[in-house]
């Protein structure tokens, strides 16, 4: 399956709640990710009302499946209370996954497997574990095994120094092995292809920072934010931590670049932020939906995935929108608001160039012309990653929920959401407002 | 044919006897048993080469064995009483005699005689369930384990360990229960009875006594020094009112001293002695009402109660917070709906100590304790309370606030949900009236602290709907609460009774009674705490509010003695401001029993007393009749008002709600032990000497002058014990 298709009324997403999202090593820090799952999947049921008897199947994106909840998405279904006769299944399609949760309940519901399906996107950034290198597993296990005080001994003479060298769980994740790049280069190939400025990155990245807390303060998340009372205190956490009001360009041009610091442009202040939070959706059939007389957020009308070069991830979002478009058969012009994630702002900044190039389009998508020009008014009207930040199992489905809302809020029929994902993938899913 | 267990015997010669009582939901000891045992035992015996080891197990769902009946032991004769009991002691003693190893596999409560038939095996090894009990419970009955168990649970774990346990009564959690010494091994449920064959292989480990009770078993001298020192203690704490904790010392001075028979003869004696007391006899009763709680909400309402699968509550102060930990420990999943988020993670955290403090208990686990919080959604939006079955609304306790908040809920809740209010002081009727359903409107009233207070009141309010009143009284029964149901009047029956009491002891103030005589004087008579420590505990503040919201409904002209306003101005708020009638210093910790007490607040009693602080020498008997007699006529009040219709529920919530001298048997059964027409004459006496308030209710009067007791009261009895409330024990005055 790489696009499908939905008639609209068929699937539903009938409410949706996240947490805040706080940047690592803030107030979520302690917070295990199935604790901040279980937090908006009960919320979303108690909102629409929904008993969790009535659930057919459980689906969430993670990427970093903890080792102590290796199917997080059943820990975090059975701590919410949902009944023990549900199925819950955990996706990984790294920064897709929570969207790929949406699009694989959604696909369910469509061909009548399903009629309620609880999707949720969960990541705590903050807790991806520090390791030791693989070589350790040799003498540690000679050490396990060793009976008598001498083999013991011989066993701990064979460790050596770099036996305990940590490895960052985060930053082996960020890199893509195939490539051997981290994300951050892949972002730095585009800079230099698109001849992306420093300076267009940085204007970009502040908008989103002003997108967001003009959001805040305006009050568009209020309606679909649940507060995680964290740690044994039970300490609230109601707000997101990462958007800054007093962002200003001068501020993100002292910053240096991170991943080439010589020819490099993409800093810490013009990527995504790293961050922990949860997302819940509640998605049902839409003729019951309607028959139980529940308010629809919007509908779920196209869901596509495409693959590219892994050096290029994150043009990711320009193959699955031209993925989708084709096969609903809808052009750009239709798409009233557009979300396409912020991993980097040099990414998307390259993504909008893409998709207003004829020449690209035809070389890369076989297309006669370009997509189409995004107009950026109508492009992450909420702000987006840099701002927010970046839970990667999590994003998808927060992005899905933040169009829902923003296509209510601002009167829009159609919307398209996407992301770029590390590997060379992208997804996007078309959503319908009535 | 036997009805009450059956056995098997497997090729390794191993065999398990089953208790499975035909037809019961749990296993007791009747006469009949009893014997059915005796023969198997003597079976046993007799074939001890084909017998290679015995396993005693339960077939019943949650519960071992839970002790002697009691319904069946009331029935019995003083004759029939002593075979009984003799036959016990001589069946477990075979038992612990019997050759081969012997193994008690305990999956559910293990009480009284089932700990006893435990304590004479071999072995013992229980299920990892922090909901089951065990233990010997049997002193809160006024008796004493009579089937060895005293004897052999004081040989087995010494004095120092086995007469705390004992003389408290403690039930235990399995866990507990191994720290303590009394079992060898838990495990998982699943096992139990592969943990059972595992031990009949192995050699019972040495129990080492500790230091003093190794010195106890070789010195008499010692022995006495202990036993002495726990008697003493013992009356320190129960005023001598119950006689039994003091026959249990002398009976495990006996065993210890004596030897093993000599202790089994002394516990028999006693335990027939101890039977035939009235405090036995009113503790047992007491225990019979509480074990019908559940067939009295069914007789009182004619409705069957909804179930309640989710639940609400508004407010997650101390109570709110006490009540949402019950359900949860119940299993059922909470909505807290609270004002912000600050005062959401206040309530959260209050449940979480509760709960932790049932993990420090072993009670429930670690994991446990993690799930139960999860149970608990807080909220502020007030949103998914259509998926709720019941509220129970504990917000602040003001007309407007709560009325606003019913309205609230009656259009965020299905039509059938059931609300309900924890106030203590207003009425139900009006706030019902403020919804469009007053049919579903009841009050659930719970008592601070929640965790420890086993009574609510359930408040049927003019219009509830029968099954509202059947759901709330199904609810508290499964939160594990005794429900007493009540019509809505003010104050509902436990504080319209506190009233007279606390409103007389602070006229007596005034008057210049001596303060912590009269509080002695009132632990003596067997209340938990005297009037003035009550005061300082519940806060004079809210005292002063109860009287207003209660007392001024109930319109009987009482007035606060005049320096009380200016008390309250001082700040002299009771326990929570450091003082009211005593001074509880600036420690935040106070003991409950200091053994010196607090020191009296003199600049506030003479305040109130215009300095005539104990200027007034009231004999005991005046004290404990002026302050007892107002509740008595109260307590006819209500009964004539229709608020109760039995004395029965007077007495259970006396009991358990004020932790009225349980020994006593409540206040009705108190006042029918004296006698009512004594009682009168007291009251007549009083009223001439202090005034009005001690003018007797006039069916008081009618009743002494017609000689009838005052559970004649009960509507429609005539005198006789409800049908069902009542054990089929034989009360003193009908014996």
């Amino acid at each position: 399956m790489v696009a499908w298709v939905s008639n609209n009324g068929n699937v539903a997403v009938v409410g949706g709640v996240r947490t805040p999202f706080a940047k690592a090593g803030t107030a979520l820090s302690g917070t295990h990710v199935t604790e901040l799952a279980r937090t908006a999947m009960q919320e979303v049921l108690y909102r629409t009302g929904w008993p969790s008897s009535r659930v057919d199947e459980v689906v969430m994106g993670n990427v970093v499946m903890p080792a102590d909840a290796t199917n997080p998405a059943r820990v975090a279904a059975l701590y919410a209370g949902i009944p023990e006769s549900v199925p819950a299944l955990t996706v990984q399609r790294n920064c897709a996954s929570g969207m790929e949760a949406i699009g694989q309940a959604a696909a369910r519901i469509q061909n009548k497997q399903v009629s309620a399906a609880l999707v949720a996107g969960a990541e705590s950034m903050s807790t991806v574990p520090l390791m030791l290198p693989v070589e350790t597993l040799a003498p540690m296990t000679r050490l396990m095994k060793a009976k008598t005080p001498w083999q013991k001994l011989g066993a701990i003479a064979g460790f050596r120094p770099k036996h305990f060298k940590m490895v960052s769980g985060l930053e082996q994740g960020l890199t893509d092995p195939t490539c051997g790049m981290i994300m951050g280069k892949t972002a730095e190939v585009l800079a230099h292809e698109f001849a992306i400025s420093r300076a267009e990155q940085d204007q970009f990245a502040l908008a989103s920072h002003q997108k967001a807390t003009a959001a805040i303060e305006g009050g568009h998340f209020e309606d679909h934010m649940v507060t995680v009372y964290a740690g044994d205190r039970c300490k609230p956490v109601s707000a997101d931590i990462g958007p800054r009001a007093n962002q200003t360009m001068e501020a993100l041009a002292k910053l240096r670049p991170i991943f080439d610091r010589r020819d490099g442009s993409v800093t810490t202040g013009n990527a995504c932020q790293i961050t922990d939070g949860a997302v819940a959706e509640l998605m049902v059939d839409g003729e019951l939906a309607r028959a139980e007389g529940m308010e629809v957020l919007g509908y779920v009308r196209g869901y596509a995935t495409a693959a590219l070069d892994p050096r290029r991830m994150g043009l990711g979002p320009v193959f699955a929108i031209d993925r989708l478009l084709s096969a609903t058969g809808m052009t750009l012009d239709q798409i009233g608001l557009i979300e396409i994630n912020e991993a980097f702002a040099v990414q998307v900044i390259a993504c909008l160039k893409a998709m207003a190039s004829d020449a690209f389009c035809q070389k890369h998508l076989g297309r006669s012309g370009a997509i189409g020009q995004v107009d950026t008014d109508r492009l992450n009207i909420d702000g987006g990653a840099i701002a927010l930040g970046h839970p990667v199992g999590a994003t998808g489905a927060r992005i899905v929920l933040s169009l829902l809302h923003a296509m209510r809020r601002e009167g829009v029929e159609y919307g398209i959401a996407s992301l770029c994902v590390g590997g060379g993938q992208g997804t996007a899913v078309l959503l319908q407002r009535r | 044919m036997t009805t009450t267990l059956r056995h098997e015997t497997d090729d390794q010669g191993v065999m398990t006897v089953w208790f499975d009582h035909a037809g019961r939901s749990v296993n007791t000891f009747t006469p009949a048993a009893l014997k059915e045992l005796s023969d198997l035992v003597d079976s046993i015996a007799g074939s001890s080469d084909q017998v290679n080891a015995v396993i005693f197990a339960s077939a019943k769902q949650g519960v071992f064995i839970t002790g002697a009946d009691l319904f069946e032991m009331s029935e019995l004769d003083a004759a029939a009483l002593r075979k009984f009991l003799a036959m016990g002691q001589e069946v477990f003693d075979r038992i612990a005699g019997l050759p081969m190893p012997t193994v008690a596999a305990i999956n559910g409560h293990c009480l009284g005689g089932g700990m006893e038939l435990a304590l004479a095996c071999r072995f013992r090894v229980a299920v990892d369930d922090g909901s089951i009990n065990l233990g010997l419970p049997e002193i809160k009955l006024g008796i004493l384990p009579a089937w060895g168990g005293t004897t052999r649970m004081t040989r087995m774990l010494g004095l120092t360990r086995a007469l705390p346990m004992m003389l408290a009564g403690k039930i235990m959690p399995p866990r507990k229960a191994m720290s303590a010494g009394m079992i060898d091994a838990v495990v998982q449920p699943e096992a139990l009875l592969a943990a059972a064959h595992r031990l009949v292989g192995s050699n019972p480990e040495d129990r080492k006594l500790s230091m003093i009770d190794r010195a106890a078993v070789k010195s008499a001298a010692v022995t006495g020094l202990l036993c002495r020192a726990a008697k003493r203690q013992a009356i320190a704490k129960t005023y001598g009112n119950y006689p039994a904790a003091e026959r249990l010392i002398d009976v495990a001075h006996t065993s210890i001293l004596n030897g093993h028979q000599v202790g089994l003869d002394a516990e028999r004696d006693a335990a027939i002695d101890l039977f035939e007391t009235d405090t036995s006899n009113n503790l047992r009763r007491l225990f019979f009402l509480r074990h019908h709680a559940k067939k009295a909400v069914k007789d009182a309402v004619g409705a069957d109660p909804m179930i309640v699968e989710r639940a609400a509550v508004i407010g997650g102060g101390t109570m709110g917070a006490g009540i949402v930990h019950a359900l949860v420990r119940a299993g059922i999943p909470v909505r807290l709906v609270e004002v912000d988020d600050q005062a959401a993670s206040a309530g959260l955290c209050r449940v979480c100590k509760m709960l932790d403090r049932d993990r420090k208990s072993k009670r429930i686990s670690p994991l446990q304790m993690r799930d139960a919080m999860r149970m608990v959604s807080p909220t502020t939006n007030w949103s998914g309370l259509d998926l709720v079955d019941f509220v129970i609304e504990a917000a602040t306790e003001k007309a407007d606030v709560k009325k606003s908040l019913f309205q609230k809920l009656d259009g965020l809740t299905r039509a059938d949900t059931v609300l309900a209010t924890n106030t203590s002081s207003l009425s139900v009727s009006d706030l019902a009236a403020a919804t469009q359903h007053p049919g579903r409107v009841i009050g659930l009233h719970f008592f601070n602290p929640v965790p420890q207070m086993p009574l609510v009141e359930v408040v049927r309010a003019g219009l509830s709907s029968d099954v509202a009143v059947a759901t709330g009284g199904s609810l508290a029964l499964r939160l594990g609460k005794v429900p007493v149901i009540v019509n809505d009047a003010p104050g509902f029956l436990v504080n319209r009774v506190l009233i007279p009491y606390l409103a007389e002891a602070l006229a007596m103030a005034a008057e210049g009674a001596p303060i912590a005589h009269t509080d002695l004087v009132m632990k003596r008579w067997g209340m938990p705490m005297g009037p003035y420590e009550l005061l300082d505990q519940i806060g004079l503040d809210i005292a002063v509010a109860i009287f207003d919201a209660v007392g001024g409904q109930m319109g009987d002209g009482r007035v606060m003695p005049k320096g009380f306003d200016r008390v309250i101005e001082r700040g002299w708020l009771g326990r929570k401001s450091g003082r009211g009638f005593y001074d509880y210093g600036s420690r935040r910790r106070i003991p409950l029993i200091d053994r010196r007490g607090p020191r009296m607040n003199r600049a506030m009693i003479d305040l109130l007393s215009d300095g005539k602080h104990a200027a007034a020498r009231p004999s005991d008997s005046d004290i404990e009749g002026r302050l007892i007699l107002p509740m008595v006529n109260e307590a006819a009040c209500l009964l004539r008002e229709g608020v109760v219709d039995s004395t029965d529920a007077i007495d259970l919530a006396t009991v358990m709600g004020l932790g009225l001298a349980p020994f006593r048997g409540g206040l009705i059964r108190y006042t029918d032990t004296t006698g009512l027409d004594e009682i009168v004459e007291r009251m007549n006496d009083l009223a001439t000497r202090h005034g009005r308030q001690y003018t007797m209710a006039g069916e008081l009067h009618r009743l002494a002058e017609s000689n009838q007791p005052m559970q004649a009261l009960t509507q429609g009895t005539d005198g006789r014990p409800a049908s069902g409330s009542a054990a089929p024990s034989k009360h003193p005055q009908h014996s």
